[in-house]
């Protein structure tokens, strides 16, 4: 309830929201010649090194492998600059915050908002520009992506909340993140799949000479599987890998999971939020 | 709508000074397992005591004291930029706190922008914002800068901008940290002027200040604090003689100065 009565106020505060998010837009691309084109070309360049490596060195099938990288990539990308970045959006407010009151659920939801911008964008190339080269064809499975969307932004502002709210009080935890999220990118299947059966996706072959007699291939040992899928991020990353990739809509156990994740985090962001926004002002 | 007020019940306002603001994780970690409280001294400051204030529609009221009397944290309760430890805060009325100027402005953007942002943080949308532009840039003389990022105006000329748009909103209660004007004779002059009409604008005004013939000339009621408590409420005039005789017989002990750096 008490949290409830502080969305209200932030609401109230929209005009903030607005003006600092597209601040940010203009600041960012100021004075680069290509602007707005960076955040398509982002991706995309890192998906052109990602794939060489993958390509060369563990010699996957790239065409498939291009789409599954990016479908998981996209939204990762915004998950883990979202959450860098709303650990540091309280303790930069600090002079604003000392003249003025603000709600302080502005700063990280200010900071989702201007992440959210780059993430269309983004996602717009992968499913236009790439998808002619690739062969990414229109699913029914689609629809499913407003759902994927609101489930990103949820764990993106209940972590990037909690991660605010901690690092006013201690410093070090921006330093953390960043290395907690590095490590949680390589244990996510993002760059490599969670499994590869034949029957399933084909063209993955992670191994060639062992691929015609295994069902799975994927690269992570059997028995380790189960904890990968605990993962809360690998249930939000699938979301995104089963419509675009998969080109299914995810199984009800893969959407229940996703959505304990995502209003989970975000429930708990928010009331942890509640709890020490007041304080917050003490220790800047 | 009508009805503007502010009513402070029981107001008390209580910070822990740490000697550094913030622990490293280690430090906590630390301490927790030796099972310490803390290592780093911890002054407790009573900035507001038991504090009960109502300031009517229509009042001005000045507050003076000295440094570390809780003045300014009064004024941050007031604004709601400090919750009270206890007590109950109620403000009725579209409130402005200047207690610096040039908030929120980013060097980056352009003075129209920058425009744009601060009607935002002081709550006015981009419409409302849109027809204060011109009168802004009119007063500042900066419209052949209106394009230009902020970061290559002159501080005095952000100075400028800031204070002409602090002064150009139309507050229904207005809270002043000292009236600030800096800058050369000319422009002193114009500022004097354009603070004296935002505060003949604002329904109920709250001024601190050090400067005893700005209370006398703005207020119609004026509270003398020290310590985090009010020792005197009334006229203006009567407090300034008041507070004069005392700064003649002893300067006061300013063990509390802690207060007024937090």
């Amino acid at each position: 309830m008490q949290t409830l009565v502080g969305l209200k106020e932030v609401w109230r505060f929209r005009e903030v929201i607005k003006n600092f998010v597209s601040q940010d837009l203009k600041v960012k691309y100021r004075r680069s010649y290509l602007g707005f084109f960076w955040s398509l070309l982002n991706p995309l360049l890192q998906l052109l090194v990602i794939s060489a490596v993958f390509n060369v060195i563990f010699k996957f099938q790239i065409r498939d492998y291009a789409l599954y990288v990016l479908s998981g990539l996209i939204p990762w990308t915004f998950l883990q600059s979202t959450i860098i970045n709303s650990s540091m959006s309280i303790v930069g407010a600090e002079g604003m915050l000392k003249r003025q009151y603000f709600p302080k659920l502005v700063f990280p939801l200010s900071i989702v908002m201007q992440d959210l911008v780059t993430f269309v964008l983004s996602l717009v190339v992968l499913l236009c520009v790439l998808g002619y080269f690739i062969g990414f064809r229109l699913s029914p499975a689609l629809i499913v992506l407003p759902v994927s969307f609101m489930y990103m932004l949820f764990v993106g502002l209940g972590v990037g909340a909690v991660a605010a709210v901690l690092t006013v009080y201690f410093r070090d935890v921006q330093h953390l993140i960043a290395v907690a999220l590095s490590a949680i990118f390589y244990v996510t299947p993002i760059i490599y799949p969670m499994e590869a059966k034949k029957t399933v996706s084909p063209d993955i072959q992670l191994h060639e000479a062992t691929a015609e007699q295994t069902v799975d291939v994927g690269p992570i040992p059997h028995d380790l599987r189960f904890y990968f899928k605990l993962n809360p991020f690998y249930s939000v990353i699938e979301m995104f890998h089963r419509p675009i990739y998969d080109r299914s809509f995810p199984t009800m156990k893969e959407f229940l999971s996703a959505s304990i994740v995502a209003f989970g985090s975000l429930g708990v962001g928010l009331v942890f939020f509640r709890r020490f926004e007041n304080r917050l002002i003490f220790h800047l | 709508m009508g009805d503007k007020h502010i009513h402070l019940d029981d107001i008390s306002l209580t910070f822990r000074v740490h000697s550094a603001r913030t622990y490293s994780i280690k430090e906590t970690i630390v301490n927790y397992i030796a099972r310490r409280k803390y290592t780093k001294p911890v002054t407790i400051v009573q900035a507001i005591q038991h504090l009960t204030l109502h300031v009517p529609n229509g009042q001005r009221l000045g507050i003076i004291g000295d440094n570390g009397s809780g003045k300014s944290s009064l004024l941050k309760v007031m604004s709601r930029i400090y919750p009270p430890t206890s007590g109950r805060v109620d403000v009725n009325g579209f409130l402005v706190p200047l207690l610096e100027v040039g908030i929120g402005f980013n060097p980056e953007l352009s003075g129209v922008e920058n425009i744009f942002l601060t009607g935002a943080i002081m709550g006015l949308n981009r419409r409302v914002m849109a027809t204060k532009v011109d009168a802004i840039f009119d007063f500042c003389e900066l419209r052949d800068f209106a394009d230009t990022p902020l970061k290559y105006y002159s501080s005095g000329m952000a100075q400028r901008l800031a204070f002409a748009v602090a002064t150009e909103v139309d507050p229904e209660i207005l809270l002043l940290d000292e009236i600030f004007s800096a800058g050369d004779i000319h422009w002193m002059e114009r500022a004097q002027r354009r603070m004296k009409a935002l505060i003949d604008r604002t329904r109920i005004l709250v001024l601190v200040s050090h400067q005893m013939e700005l209370i006398e000339r703005y207020c119609d009621r004026a509270i003398w604090m020290r310590k985090g408590e009010i020792v005197m409420d009334g006229s203006p005039s009567d407090l300034v003689a008041a507070y004069r005789a005392t700064a003649e017989q002893a300067p006061e002990p300013t063990d509390n100065d802690a207060a007024a750096a937090v």
